[in-house]
C-alpha cells in the first residue's frame, strides 16, 4: 500500500493505494480514486522553466528610453502537456541546452516531443 | 611605496585623520582591510553625537566629546553630510536615576558642555509626549544630534582622496617592522613603508600594536544590538531619548535617524572583534528596555535588526598617543562610545601627535575641501527636470522605498571611492534601507555594479568579500 | 497640468483587469502607471503553471496569463507608461511622476485606481536572529534572480515558510540543480496548498517539519549554517530539538504586505486587519472617486480573484467618471468568531448583491459561516473545509441583504475550536516528507 495526499481538492485527504490492483481507499469522492489510481500507475507533470535567450551586445539597458530598453535574458517556457514524472530531469537537460533567438511568440514550440515524452516544450511568453 | 604617513584603518576615526593631513604637503597612505571604508563599528552603532556629559571630566573623552560635537553643524554643511541638531534627553525613571541626573549635569557643565538644563516631568512631557509614565524627569542637552556616520566617513575620506591622500582598500596589514628609514608595513597586496604609522583599525588595533611589540593595552569587543523600525515610526519621538546610565552601561536609546526611520538599541555584551551576529535574548532585551522609555514604540513596524562591535579597551580613556615601545608608531585605539561625536577632533588630535612626534607639516595651497551630493528626493521639480535632461537615468527610480535613481547610484559608481558592493551602494545612495531591505532593488543594483564596473554580476558580493549573492547562471548562460 | 480621465497606479494583474473594465464601460482616456520595465507585474517571474483555472478554464503560467491581458489592452486606446514611478498621490488626485522618458511631472486624474500590488515581509519583519551574512533572500527577490536574471543564488537551500511562493521556489531551485535540504513551517499547517507540498515538495524528497522554525543563522561571509528548532503551541522554541542544516542559502516565504504607501500619503483610511485600504463594496475607498483592487487591498491566494475584484473597481470607476455614485445608508461589516478580516468592509444599503472576501484564522472542517443581525441569521453557508491559507468568499443577493436591519452585521465560523490541528510530524531522516492533514489553499498565489 502507498500513502499519498490527494491534490484534487483543497480537502487533501490521505489515500492508501494498492500498488497492484491500484484499489484506492480513504477518498471522500470518486475524484480522489481517479486520481489515487493515476499517481501510482503514470504520474505526469507539467514542467515549466526558462530558457537562455542569445542576446545582441548593443541591447544592454539603455540610458533612457521609454521601457529601459531592456534585453530579456531568459525565456519562460513550459512542456504543453504533463509529462511523465521521471521524465523531468531529462526535460530539464534538453532545455539547458537550448538557446533561442527573438523574435518568439507565445505558443511557439522550441524543442518538439521533449525527451521523448511526446509533449512538446513551448513558449510562454512572446519576445519581440 | 613610499609614504610619509600610513593610517591603517578607515574608519570614522582613520577617516578624520586622513582628512586632517590632506591639508598639508604630505605622502599618506590609508591601508583598509575591507573592500569598502566605514565597513566596521562606523556602519553599526547608534549614529549619535553626543553631547558630552558621560565622560568624566579631565579625560581625552571629554575633552574630545565637546570639541568634536561643537565641530559637526559646519563640518557636516562642509561635506554636505546628513545632521541634525535635534538635542536628547536623558531620563530618570526612579529616585536613584535623580540622582544620577544631577551627577551628569554637574558633569556636563564641567566638560564645557553648552545649555543644559534639569527639566521636570512637565517640561519633559512637553518635549516628547510619547515618554515613559514613569517619567520623573530628565537632562535636556541641545547640542546632541544625529548622523549618518558612514557617509560622515566616506565624505572626510573622499575628501582626504581628493585631495592626494591614496586609499588602499582590501589590504589587510600582516607585518610592522621598524627599519633605519621608518616603519615597513607588510600586506598580501604588497609591502609600503612610511615614517609614521597611525593605528586607527578599531576592534583589530591590539593586534596591529602586537605586530609592532606594542603589548600595551587590549581591545574588549563589546557587541550592542539595535532594531530598525519603519519610517511610520520615525516621529515616535523628536529628541535623542536615553536612559540613565548604570553598572551595565550607557543603557538602550530610542532616537528619529538622519534618514527618518526610529533606532533602538543598543544592548552590551563580549564579544568577537567581528561578531555582528543577533542573539534572540540581545533583541529581547533592547525591546523591552526600549519600550520602557517609549512604551508606545510599534515594534511590528521593525525592518531591519544589526548589531555593531565596540572597540572598547582595558583602559578607561580613549588611547592616543604615540606608542611607548614603537616610535613613530601613533595610535587611536579603544575609541569606544562617544567616539563618532569625537572623530573630528580625534583627527585634529593625532595631527597633533604626529607634530610632536616630528612630523613637518607644509600647507598644501591647492588644499579644497567640500563636498556635494545629489540626492533626487530632495531636489526641487525644475532641478529634477534638469537632472533627468542631462542624464535620463535620474528618472528611473531603481529603489522605490527611499526614492533612489539610477543616476545616483551610477553617480556613486564613479564617485572618488567607488563601492564595489550592494551594501557599498547601500551606504552611498540608501538603495535597499527602506521597508522592503533590497527586496525589489537588489536584483537590479547588483546588475547596475556589474555593468558599471565591467564586471559580471556573480562578482559582485553582498557587501565584504566573501559574501557572495550569486553563485551563477542557469543553464551555463549565453556563452556555454 | 496634464489631465487624465482614469489614472491607473500598477500594471500588473489587477491593474491591466481594472483598465479593461473601465474601458469597456466607456471610458477612453486610460493611463497606467507602471514602474518597472514591463508590464504584467509579479506574474512576469511567476513562470510555473497553475493561473487561470477559474478565468479561462486552463492552466496557464504566469507570463501567459499576464500576456491574455496584455492582449487584450493592445486592442483597445489604454495607455501603459512602463519605467514610471509615482511619487506621491494627494487627497484631491493629483500625482506626481517620474520617469527617464518623461521627467518629473503632475498629472490630474479624474479618477485613481490603486494597484500597487505588495511586497514581501523581510528577515527584519520577524528578527530572525544570527548572523549578518549573505545568502538570506526573500523567495521573490530570488525568484526574479533566477527566472527574469537567469541566476542562481546558491546551491544548498533551507526554506523558511510553506506559503507556495517558498514551496514554488523549492521545486525551481531543485530543477535549476540545487539541493533543497527542508521546508520549514512555523505554524502546525502549511500555508501553501496540497497540489504544491505534493508536487514542489514531495516530489523531490525534500521534508516539511510543520511547528519548527529557524532559531540561528552562523556564517562569516556567506551563509553556511541554519539551525532549525522544533516550537511549542506558543510558538516558542522548544531547548534540545535543534537541527543544523549545512546550507548557503536560505529563502524567507513568511509573508506578503500590501503597499500602501501611496494611499497613506492621500489620506486613505487603512484597515489595519488588510493593511489595506478600507473599501465600500464597489472598491471605493475612504476618498471618493480613488479605487483600490488586487493585493494593496488584500493579499489574495488566487490571482482570478484578483483580475474579478479589479475589474468590479475598473468598472466602479467608470461609472464615477459618468457622476453615478452609489447611495444608500452604511452597513458596516463586523467580524464574527474566527474571521480575520472581511473585503469590502462597508456596504451601501440597497445595493443588488455583494461578494465578500475574508480569511478565517485556523484550519477548519465542516463547518459554516454564518451572517449575522444581531440575533437573527441572516444566511449560512456550509464549508467543508477551511484554512487560512485560503480566502473565502461568500455572495450576499440583494433579497438577504435586505432583511439586514442593523447597520452593523457580523461574519462569523459557527464552529466552536475544533480545528483538529495535526500533530507535528517528527523530522525524517529519509527525505520522506510529512504533510499536515490540512494543508489549505487553491493554486499558487500570484
Amino acid at each position: 500500500m502507498k500513502e499519498i495526499i490527494c491534490i484534487t481538492c483543497p480537502k487533501g485527504c490521505h489515500l492508501k493505494v494498492d500498488e497492484e490492483t491500484f484499489a484506492v481507499t480513504g477518498n471522500s469522492c470518486p475524484r480522489g480514486a481517479v486520481y489515487g489510481a493515476n499517481e501510482l500507475r503514470n504520474p505526469v507533470r507539467v514542467v515549466t522553466s526558462t530558457v537562455v535567450v542569445k542576446t545582441s551586445p548593443d541591447k544592454g539597458r539603455g540610458t533612457g528610453e521609454a521601457g529601459g530598453g531592456v534585453a530579456p535574458r531568459r525565456l519562460p517556457v513550459k512542456t504543453d502537456r504533463p509529462i511523465p514524472k521521471g521524465k523531468m530531469f531529462e526535460v530539464m537537460d534538453e532545455i539547458a541546452r537550448l538557446r533561442v533567438q527573438p523574435p518568439v511568440k507565445v505558443g511557439d514550440i522550441l524543442i518538439p516531443n521533449v525527451a521523448g515524452t511526446d509533449g512538446n516544450l513551448v513558449a510562454t511568453k512572446s519576445l519581440p | 611605496m613610499n609614504y610619509d604617513v600610513i593610517i591603517i584603518g578607515c574608519g570614522v576615526t582613520g577617516a578624520a585623520c586622513a582628512r586632517a593631513l590632506a591639508r598639508y604637503q604630505l605622502r599618506v597612505g590609508i591601508l583598509e582591510a575591507s573592500n569598502d571604508v566605514a565597513n566596521g563599528t562606523t556602519k553599526a552603532n547608534s549614529a549619535i553625537v553626543h553631547a558630552g556629559y558621560d565622560p568624566l571630566p579631565g579625560t581625552k573623552m571629554a575633552r574630545l566629546n565637546v570639541a568634536g560635537t561643537a565641530m559637526f553643524p559646519a563640518l557636516c554643511k562642509t561635506l554636505d553630510v546628513p545632521y541634525r541638531n535635534i538635542g536628547s534627553l536623558v531620563l530618570s525613571l526612579s529616585e536613584e536615576d535623580d540622582e544620577t541626573l544631577k551627577i551628569l549635569y554637574d558633569r556636563g557643565r564641567a566638560n564645557g558642555v553648552p545649555g543644559l538644563v534639569l527639566l521636570d516631568r512637565a517640561q519633559a512631557l512637553a518635549l516628547e509626549p510619547n515618554l515613559s509614565p514613569e517619567l520623573r524627569g530628565a537632562l535636556y542637552a541641545p547640542s546632541a544630534g544625529i548622523v549618518n556616520p558612514w557617509e560622515l566617513c566616506l565624505a572626510m575620506a573622499e575628501s582626504a582622496v581628493r585631495n592626494g591622500v591614496e586609499l588602499h582598500l582590501s589590504t589587510p596589514v600582516t607585518g610592522l617592522a621598524r627599519g633605519a628609514e621608518g616603519w615597513s608595513v607588510s600586506t598580501p597586496r604588497g609591502d609600503f613603508t612610511a615614517r609614521y604609522v597611525v593605528n586607527c583599525a578599531g576592534t583589530l588595533a591590539d593586534q596591529i600594536a602586537a605586530l609592532a611589540g606594542d603589548h600595551s593595552f587590549t581591545i574588549r569587543p563589546t557587541k550592542g544590538e539595535y532594531f530598525l523600525l519603519d519610517k511610520s515610526e520615525g516621529t515616535r519621538v523628536e529628541h535623542v531619548i536615553f536612559q540613565c546610565p548604570s553598572r551595565l552601561g550607557k543603557g538602550v536609546l530610542v532616537t528619529p535617524t538622519v534618514h527618518g526611520n526610529l533606532l533602538a538599541g543598543p544592548n552590551a555584551a563580549p564579544s568577537g572583534p567581528e561578531d555582528t551576529a543577533n542573539s534572540a535574548e540581545g533583541l529581547a532585551y533592547v525591546r523591552a528596555a526600549a519600550l520602557r522609555s517609549v512604551p508606545g514604540i510599534n515594534f511590528r513596524e521593525n525592518i531591519r535588526n544589526f548589531a555593531g562591535v565596540r572597540a572598547n579597551s582595558d583602559h578607561e580613556d580613549f588611547i592616543l598617543e604615540e606608542s611607548a615601545v614603537a616610535p613613530g608608531l601613533i595610535h587611536a585605539a579603544g575609541i569606544r562610545s562617544p567616539g563618532l561625536s569625537a572623530a573630528p577632533a580625534i583627527g585634529e588630535e593625532l595631527l597633533a601627535l604626529l607634530r610632536q612626534a616630528g612630523l613637518e607639516t607644509p600647507e598644501k595651497p591647492d588644499f579644497r575641501d567640500g563636498r556635494r551630493r545629489i540626492r533626487f528626493h530632495e531636489l526641487s521639480e525644475a532641478e529634477k527636470n534638469e537632472m533627468i535632461a542631462k542624464d535620463p537615468r535620474w528618472g528611473r527610480v531603481i529603489c522605490r522605498c527611499e526614492t533612489v535613481t539610477e543616476g545616483e547610484i551610477v553617480a556613486a559608481l564613479h564617485s572618488p571611492i567607488p563601492p564595489v558592493s550592494v551594501n557599498g551602494v547601500k551606504r552611498r545612495v540608501g538603495a535597499g534601507m527602506g521597508r522592503c531591505q533590497g527586496g525589489f532593488c537588489g536584483p537590479r543594483v547588483q546588475e547596475i555594479i556589474a555593468r558599471e564596473l565591467g564586471l559580471d554580476p556573480t562578482q559582485v558580493p553582498m557587501d565584504w568579500e566573501g559574501s557572495w549573492v550569486l553563485c551563477g547562471e542557469t543553464k551555463g548562460g549565453a556563452k556555454a | 497640468m496634464i489631465c487624465h480621465e482614469l489614472v491607473i497606479i500598477g500594471g500588473g494583474p489587477a491593474g491591466l483587469a481594472a483598465a479593461l473594465a473601465a474601458w469597456n464601460q466607456g471610458v477612453r482616456d486610460i493611463l497606467i502607471l507602471e514602474r518597472d520595465t514591463q508590464a504584467g507585474g509579479i506574474l512576469n517571474q511567476c513562470i510555473h503553471n497553475g493561473f487561470g483555472l477559474h478565468r479561462f478554464q486552463e492552466e496557464l503560467t504566469g507570463p501567459e496569463y499576464a500576456g491574455r491581458f496584455l492582449d487584450m489592452v493592445k486592442d483597445t486606446d489604454i495607455q501603459i507608461r512602463t519605467d514610471t514611478m509615482v511619487l506621491d498621490l494627494d487627497g484631491s488626485r493629483v500625482l506626481h511622476t517620474v520617469s527617464p522618458s518623461r521627467g518629473y511631472e503632475a498629472i490630474q486624474a479624474g479618477a485613481v485606481v490603486l494597484a500597487m500590488g505588495c511586497r514581501e515581509r523581510t528577515r527584519g519583519a520577524i528578527s530572525i536572529p544570527g548572523a549578518r551574512c549573505s545568502g538570506i533572500f526573500t523567495a521573490g527577490a530570488a525568484q526574479r534572480f533566477l527566472n527574469i536574471e537567469g541566476y542562481m543564488v546558491g546551491k544548498r537551500v533551507v526554506i523558511l515558510g510553506s506559503g507556495d511562493i517558498g514551496l514554488i521556489m523549492a521545486r525551481r531551485m531543485t530543477l535549476e540543480g540545487a539541493k533543497v535540504l527542508a521546508c520549514v513551517e512555523l505554524m502546525p499547517y502549511s500555508g501553501g496548498l496540497t497540489r504544491n507540498i505534493v508536487q514542489c515538495l514531495q516530489d523531490f524528497d525534500i521534508p516539511l517539519y510543520l511547528s519548527h522554525t529557524v532559531i540561528d543563522i552562523r556564517g562569516r561571509d556567506r551563509l553556511e549554517q541554519v539551525v532549525v528548532s522544533k516550537v511549542d503551541e506558543k510558538r516558542n522554541p522548544i531547548p534540545g530539538t535543534e537541527m543544523v542544516f549545512d546550507c548557503d542559502t536560505l529563502l524567507l516565504s513568511v509573508g506578503l504586505l500590501p503597499e500602501n504607501e501611496l494611499s497613506r500619503q492621500a489620506g486613505v483610511e487603512i484597515d489595519p486587519r488588510t493593511n489595506g485600504p478600507l473599501v465600500w463594496e464597489n472598491r471605493e475607498c475612504s476618498i471618493p472617486g480613488v479605487f483600490a483592487c488586487g493585493n494593496v487591498l488584500h493579499v489574495h491566494d488566487l490571482v482570478d480573484y484578483v483580475s474579478a475584484e479589479s475589474e468590479q473597481a475598473g468598472r466602479a470607476a467608470a461609472a464615477y467618471l459618468r457622476g453615478i455614485h452609489p447611495e444608500g445608508s452604511e452597513i458596516r461589516l463586523v467580524n464574527g468568531f474566527d474571521v480575520g478580516y472581511t473585503v469590502p468592509q462597508r456596504i451601501h444599503r440597497g445595493v443588488d448583491s455583494v461578494e465578500i472576501f475574508f480569511r478565517v484564522r485556523s484550519v477548519r472542517r465542516d463547518t459554516a459561516i454564518r451572517v449575522m443581525d444581531g440575533q437573527t441569521q441572516i444566511a449560512r453557508f456550509r464549508r467543508e473545509h477551511m484554512a487560512p491559507g485560503e480566502m473565502e468568499n461568500i455572495k450576499l443577493p440583494r433579497v438577504l441583504l435586505d432583511r439586514i436591519q442593523g447597520d452593523t452585521p457580523t461574519v462569523e465560523i459557527e464552529a466552536p475550536a475544533v480545528g483538529r490541528v495535526p500533530d507535528a510530524p517528527q523530522p525524517s531522516t529519509k527525505g520522506k516528507p510529512v504533510v499536515a492533514a490540512d494543508p489549505s489553499g487553491h493554486t499558487p498565489n500570484a
